[in-house]
């Protein structure tokens, strides 16, 4: 026998339930000694460490200098791959020639390419930005090949046919067809655009969270190292959020998924 | 239900707005020419990635008067779609050429629209955009064409439905605005690949009686391509049957029938059963083929 489904209000609680015990344990351990809080924090800590960062507003410029990269870094990533895209799907010798090359580019672990671009680039926002733009051109490269391949050959027939000229058969037909990949493309590419920011810092930067954990990292500082860390994950969701709304706002022709 | 007719009550606002545009309405019946549509030996080949090729149209030679409602019937899959592409400049033929008004066509042109068998609504656009994608890309200043899109789906009964997205709306609405948006583009000429084939009974009788009444009052030129035999003789001046594949032009029949007609009324005229019959004879022999050939 099936247990009854519980009611979404009861699943939120438990959900509730579960981080609240499991912090609560975590500060009990500690407060008993059966964990270090030296190496493994502890919550009461954390808090503190992250209210005092940003009232002071120490974590602010940090903040900003990771986010200028990332979106940096997606908003040239997304046009590099969106611009190779449209030019592979014009092009199909091009794009046969070009196929496996791409192909074993991508297959380069990128983040490893951190320490070249920071010898190319300096320790500055350019290395960064570089290493998180190369993180999102694969993907939304891929995306966008893949969404202006699905895009309905009849209906671009159909734009023709009411006289609209190439580049309106483009801006009217192919991109607004293919807006759930580019969305696809860019939801994935968030993350990724994060992720060569933060990695980039941590590698060799005087800036930026990724440079803070690092840095904290060394002085075994481990309630700031959590600060930064919940930090990232916040903007992670905030950034999140509002690529969903656009997504809702773009894609709203579309049927309700069931 | 009407594509265009005189100021139904829903739409007094749109009408009284736009009382000048009205006026002007049907080019056609003004003295304004009509466009003659013609196919010289035309052949045509489908190439396969492989290096087969598929033969469709053999010789097929055929005009479209000025203001003509000509019907096509055939076998599907015998190459009418394939010819409509022809005619409308999408598709260059393997050989032999297509014609309006005597030039010869080389490539797509606003004279003509043309409703392909396919469901081709922007599913991105709402009912209203749709309608106005083709004064879009010509440039019309944004409130012009959207008032004549309005207007247009005001009086095809589509009033409420303007903000909808193609997947709300039902089969025989799409078909409308579908319809509508190559009206709204004012070509001289209009090609409808099948468009009813899909729908219930009583959605495409009322779909037929709107063209019907849209032909009457604006007297363009129709080439219509149907594998319903009684719709094609409903509708038509002349139904051309063609063969099955590589299909060429089998008879023509002329249809006597009076106008305006009714779809339903003309259905039950005896004219109209022994048309059929007659036809029906001429076209199930090509079925039978195109069916043989399949297996
Ligand atoms: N793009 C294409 N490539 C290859 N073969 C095609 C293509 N389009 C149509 N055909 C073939 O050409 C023949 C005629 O097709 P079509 O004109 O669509 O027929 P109809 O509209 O009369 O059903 C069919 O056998 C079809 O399979
Ligand atoms: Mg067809």
């Amino acid at each position: 026998m099936k247990p009854e489904r519980r009611s979404d209000a009861a699943v939120l609680v438990l959900r509730i339930a579960l981080v609240v015990g499991t912090l609560a344990a975590w500060e009990l351990l500690t407060r008993l000694g059966l964990i270090d809080p030296f190496f493994m924090g502890q919550p009461t800590a954390i808090l503190e460490d992250m209210v005092s960062a940003f009232a002071t507003g120490e974590i602010i410029p940090h903040i900003v200098v990771t986010l200028k990269e990332a979106l940096a870094g997606l908003f040239i990533g997304a046009v590099a791959g969106i611009g190779l895209a449209i030019v592979l799907d014009k092009a199909e010798t091009l794009s046969r020639v070009l196929d496996p090359i791409i192909m074993a580019f991508y297959g380069i672990p990128k983040l490893a390419l951190g320490p070249i671009f920071i010898l190319w680039f300096g320790l500055g926002m350019k290395s960064k930005i570089f290493l998180a733009a190369l993180m999102v051109f694969f993907l939304v490269l891929f995306n966008a090949y893949a969404g202006f391949r699905n895009v309905d050959r009849a209906l671009i027939d159909a734009a023709r046919l009411m006289g609209a000229k190439k580049g309106q058969i483009m801006r009217k037909v192919v991109l607004p067809s293919s807006a759930p990949w580019l969305l696809a493309g860019m939801k994935a590419g968030l993350g990724a655009a994060l992720l060569g920011a933060v990695v980039g810092e941590y590698i060799g930067a005087n800036a930026g969270l990724g440079w803070m954990v690092e840095y904290a990292g060394g002085m075994y500082d481990i309630p700031r190292v959590f600060t930064c860390i919940i930090t990232l994950m916040l903007l992670m969701a905030g950034l999140n959020a509002l690529l969903g709304l656009a997504e809702k706002r773009l894609l709203k022709w579309r049927p309700a998924a069931l | 239900m009407r594509l265009r007719t005189h100021a139904a009550a829903a739409c007094g606002n749109a009408n009284r707005e736009s009382g000048g545009r009205s006026s002007e309405k049907a080019p056609a019946l003004d003295g304004s020419t009509g466009l003659t549509i013609s196919a010289e030996n035309v052949t045509h080949y489908y190439r396969s990635p492989n290096g087969r090729s598929t033969p469709a149209l053999k010789d097929v030679s055929l005009t479209v008067n000025a203001r003509e409602f000509v019907a096509i019937v055939g076998p599907s899959g015998c190459g009418k779609s394939t010819l409509l592409n022809i005619l409308s400049g999408l598709t260059p033929p393997s050989r032999g050429g297509a014609f309006l008004d005597g030039e010869p066509l080389t490539g797509v042109t606003r004279r003509i629209g043309y409703m392909s068998q396919a469901d081709t609504l922007m599913p991105w656009r709402t009912a209203v955009e749709n309608v106005e994608f083709a004064l879009e890309v010509q440039g019309s200043p944004k409130k012009e064409r959207r008032e004549i899109a309005r207007e247009l789906l005001c009086k095809a009964g589509l009033g409420g439905f303007e903000k909808s997205y193609p997947h709300e709306l039902s089969g025989g609405m799409k078909k409308r605005v579908g319809i509508l948006r190559i009206l709204a583009a004012k070509s001289e000429a209009l090609f409808m690949d099948e468009p009813f084939g899909a729908l219930d009974v009583f959605t495409k009788e009322m779909l037929q009686d709107e063209i019907l009444r849209l032909w009457q009052e604006t007297r363009k030129t129709i080439l219509f391509v149907t594998h319903d035999l009684a719709e094609a003789i409903t509708l038509s001046d002349r139904v051309i049957l063609m063969t099955a594949r590589p299909s060429t032009i089998k008879t023509e029949y002329a249809i006597p029938l009076s106008r305006p007609r009714s779809a339903l009324e003309t259905r039950f005229q005896p004219d109209f059963v022994e048309l059929q019959r007659l036809i029906w004879n001429d076209l199930r022999a090509e079925v039978r083929r195109a069916a043989e050939e399949a297996s």
